[in-house]
């Protein structure tokens, strides 16, 4: 059993926070939920809409036909036809033509609309008053909501009955909340980050449960200042993190390089959006892949991580912070906006993960820069007595003193490209490097990244695909990945770019695939259009 | 107790810098009575003044251009018992970063800023700053920069710095002084310190001549209008005969700091 509700309207007036109520409720019954949220970049009027799709079966991906249209005004009603399957019940504010009719704009004001939406749906699919009321109860101003609720209740009409399944049982969670709390579940001390859409959730939820969780969060002047007070921070031995989007990470790249070649752990989160420039804020895109690759002048090691639902957020932010620490070298979670806005519903095993890095014995002089074996020194932190701990952006010595000899360059230089051969040697083997799913045996795979994932394990397992992806995008885990594609028939590459960039990495490292499917109307792929990519018309 | 480390000191022969690094050193032997020194963190930017981390064997953050100050109130907001001091350049701070020394100023962050004012870019060799004035003839601009030098001291009164002073790195008792004050203060301490470039802006006689102490005047430095006044008694400009340059602290108070508050 599956189905969809679309819900539309201005922005302002509870669209989203309606659809995050009624997916709550459907949780609460036992359904997996996963809600698209598509609004534009302005805060009061034009267009925002909802899409939560529920089903007593895993659901992972955005869908664009639904069964349920809830449309508070008449822009909603002309941009939605095209989403409505045939037969679609349509629940509209008095004033427009529909088959079921309340009047949610004279009943609620603003957000509180959303109350007035929640009521009639729960009416529509027969669910009890007292599910919803539960959900509405971790609301501020709860009678208020109640009154509204159970006003559009009353006036509702039934449409069917969604009944409690058993089964999928997890929390309702976005891409944003799982950074937030895999980071704290890694020992994060400091968030520090300037406002980006899509990151923003992440600072917004740490702002607001910072007390609770025991760390602090601050927004400094910009994205220059952030990354090196992060680094600040992390020199002085807290564990320290931003986030951004392409333009604030593009701000942060001098600060990068100086991470790579001062050794100093920082986990930067980068939720990509519609770009070049400021591109299309509230959409999303990877076309920032090459660019976090690559970004940052000279040689120096980064790890890339790119989750794709909430659960790898979580777990790849906690891990994160860990690789951080462990390799003294900047790590990037490349996110973009339908994994940071998009809410999933699965179980989060939450559990702090605190590795401790290699420490300074206290024995003898300290050297930050000790050459080693695996390139990796042990740390020291100001205040330790004994410890005059140097760390320095020039190349320097293994006292962290200024040199220009070429014996001793070399010496720094090679020390760093072992600790990024130690990196490579630990993701090798690392057995979440990569993820496979869809149909298991099939020889035709698609090859995809990031926010992907989803659509292509659900269309994969539907028509007969393969579906891989790289966990890490450096250092890439290629044997892997190989061994994953040996023998595949057909392989697709499916990314949100319209050059191809993933495409050309796989080349790069030389997999060569024998089609693709880029999209780059800064939409997600819906399921309709991968299954009519693969599969001919509608799938078939 | 020796400060020093094995690098080769490098700035000119009689560069003013000397003043600063050797006024820094007595404060802080003086200080490490009631400052254990591996609290102690130093952080520079890029140019001339940055040099100075690495002949000083204390922690220390050898940053990129313009940023130092940064670092520095990431560190503090981790480890309050750090003392933290940052040398920073005019080119450096006053460009480079300047978002940075006005945002530290605003927060009153608990740290120190020192500039090291030669109002020329020196390691590039000879361009003019934020602060050179507008005849000064740099490889940039060769007949004089097209805009006025700006007011240090006014800026960080305005911007809400809870110790401003300036010093001369000529006089070297007087800048010690200055730094042991600006280093106990609890908040933001600015002390832009007048330093003569040998090589491409030697102003060690010009400043001689017409610097003058605040305290000896018996400046109020807890009167805010005052410290304006003193403050544009000099626009970093004139070089007149009449001109006089203030030195010693301009305006000190008590607030709340930046890591008290986060």
């Amino acid at each position: 059993m599956e189905r969809a509700v679309l819900i539309g309207g201005e922005a302002g007036e509870g669209i989203k926070e309606a659809a995050n109520l009624l997916a709550k409720v459907l949780v609460n019954l036992g359904y997996s939920v996963f809600t698209y949220h598509d609004y534009p970049s302005l805060i009061k009027g034009g267009h925002n809409f909802s899409i939560v799709r529920f089903s007593n079966e895993p659901v992972g991906a955005p869908v664009k036909k639904v069964d349920y249209i809830v449309a508070l005004d008449s822009r909603s009603l002309s941009l939605h036809k095209e989403n409505a399957k045939e037969g679609a019940t349509w629940i509209v504010d008095s004033e427009l033509p529909g088959d079921i009719k309340l009047p949610f704009r004279k009943m609620a004001k603003g957000v509180k609309r959303s109350s007035a939406i929640l009521g009639a749906l729960l009416k529509a699919f027969r669910i009890e008053e007292e599910q919803g009321l539960a959900v509405l109860r971790e609301l501020p101003d709860y009678e208020e909501n109640e009154k509204i609720f159970l006003e559009a209740y009353r006036l509702g009409r039934e449409v069917e009955e969604i009944v409690e399944v058993e089964g999928i049982k997890g929390d309702y969670i976005s891409g944003s909340e799982g950074i937030a709390l895999g980071a704290v579940d890694g020992g994060l001390n400091i968030y520090i980050a300037y406002p980006m859409t899509p990151a923003s959730p992440v600072l917004h939820f740490l702002a607001s449960h910072k007390r609770k969780l025991g760390i602090k969060v601050i927004q400094p002047e910009n994205e220059i200042g952030v990354i090196n007070m992060v680094l600040g921070a992390a020199y002085a031995g807290g564990r320290a993190m931003t986030g951004t989007s392409g333009g604030g990470f593009a701000l942060m790249t001098e600060t990068l390089s100086l991470a790579g070649m001062s050794e100093t752990p920082v986990v930067i989160y980068e939720a990509q959006r519609g770009a070049p420039s400021t591109g299309v804020p509230t959409y999303t895109e990877q076309a920032d892949l090459l660019f976090v690759l690559f970004a940052g002048h000279g040689d120096f090691p980064r790890i890339v991580l790119a989750p794709s639902d909430a659960r790898e957020c979580y777990l790849f932010s906690r891990k994160a912070m860990n690789l951080a620490w462990k390799f003294q070298t900047p790590v990037i979670l490349l996110s973009s906006k339908n994994v940071a806005e998009s809410f999933f519903t699965q179980e989060i095993e939450r559990e702090k993960v605190i590795e401790e890095p290699e420490l300074w014995s206290g024995e003898g002089e300290y050297r930050r820069y000790k050459i080693t074996e695996n390139g990796i020194s042990p740390l020291a932190f100001p205040g330790t007595k004994g410890a005059v701990v140097k760390v320095n952006s020039y190349e320097h010595d293994e006292l962290g003193i200024t040199t220009e000899e070429p014996l001793k360059i070399n010496l720094m230089k090679e020390k760093r490209e072992r600790k990024r051969r130690a990196i490579e040697e630990f993701v090798r083997d690392d057995k979440e490097a990569v993820s496979v799913g869809g149909d298991l045996n099939s020889k035709r795979v698609l090859i995809t990244w990031g926010e992907n994932w989803g659509v292509c394990c659900e269309v994969g397992e539907e028509l007969g695909f393969k579906a891989v992806k790289p966990n890490y995008l450096e250092p890439f885990p290629l044997e892997r990945l190989k061994d994953e594609i040996k023998g595949a028939e057909e392989t697709v590459v499916v990314e949100l770019s319209v050059s191809g960039q993933f495409e050309r990495l796989l080349k790069l490292y030389g997999i060569k695939a024998d089609k693709n499917f880029r999209k780059y109307d800064t939409r997600p792929i819906f399921k309709e259009e991968l299954k009519a990519f693969l599969g001919g018309r509608d799938g078939a | 107790m020796e400060l020093k480390t094995y690098a080769e000191n490098t700035w000119c022969p009689g560069c003013g810098n000397f003043g600063i690094l050797k006024a820094f050193e007595e404060a802080v032997k003086e200080l490490s009575a009631e400052i254990p020194l591996e609290n102690f963190v130093i952080a520079s930017g890029i140019g001339c003044h940055g040099k100075i981390v690495d002949y000083l064997n204390l922690n220390s953050f050898y940053s990129i251009h313009g940023r130092a100050l940064s670092n520095l109130q990431g560190m503090k907001l981790i480890n309050n018992r750090l003392v933290c001091v940052g040398f920073v350049g005019d080119g450096d701070i006053y460009a480079e970063g300047i978002s940075h020394l006005i945002f530290a100023a605003k927060r009153n962050a608990d740290i120190t800023a020192v500039v090291h004012d030669n109002r020329a870019y020196s390691l590039t060799t000879g361009q003019f700053t934020p602060t050179s004035p507008s005849h000064f003839k740099g490889k940039s601009t060769p007949e004089g920069p097209p805009e006025e030098p700006m007011n240090p001291i006014a800026l960080m009164l305005s911007a809400g710095a809870t110790f401003v002073a300036r010093g001369f790195a000529g006089d070297v008792p007087h800048l010690k002084w200055l730094l042991k004050e600006a280093i106990k203060h609890k908040g933001f301490s600015f002390i832009d310190v007048l330093q003569p470039c040998v090589s491409f802006f030697n102003t060690f006689s010009f400043y001689r001549k017409h610097c003058y102490k605040l305290e000896e005047e018996g400046h109020d430095f807890t009167d805010f209008e005052r410290a304006m006044e003193k403050a544009r008694e000099w626009d970093y400009n004139r070089e007149d005969e009449e001109v006089r340059i203030p030195i010693g602290i301009f305006y000190k108070t008590e607030k709340l700091t930046y890591e008290e508050r986060v």
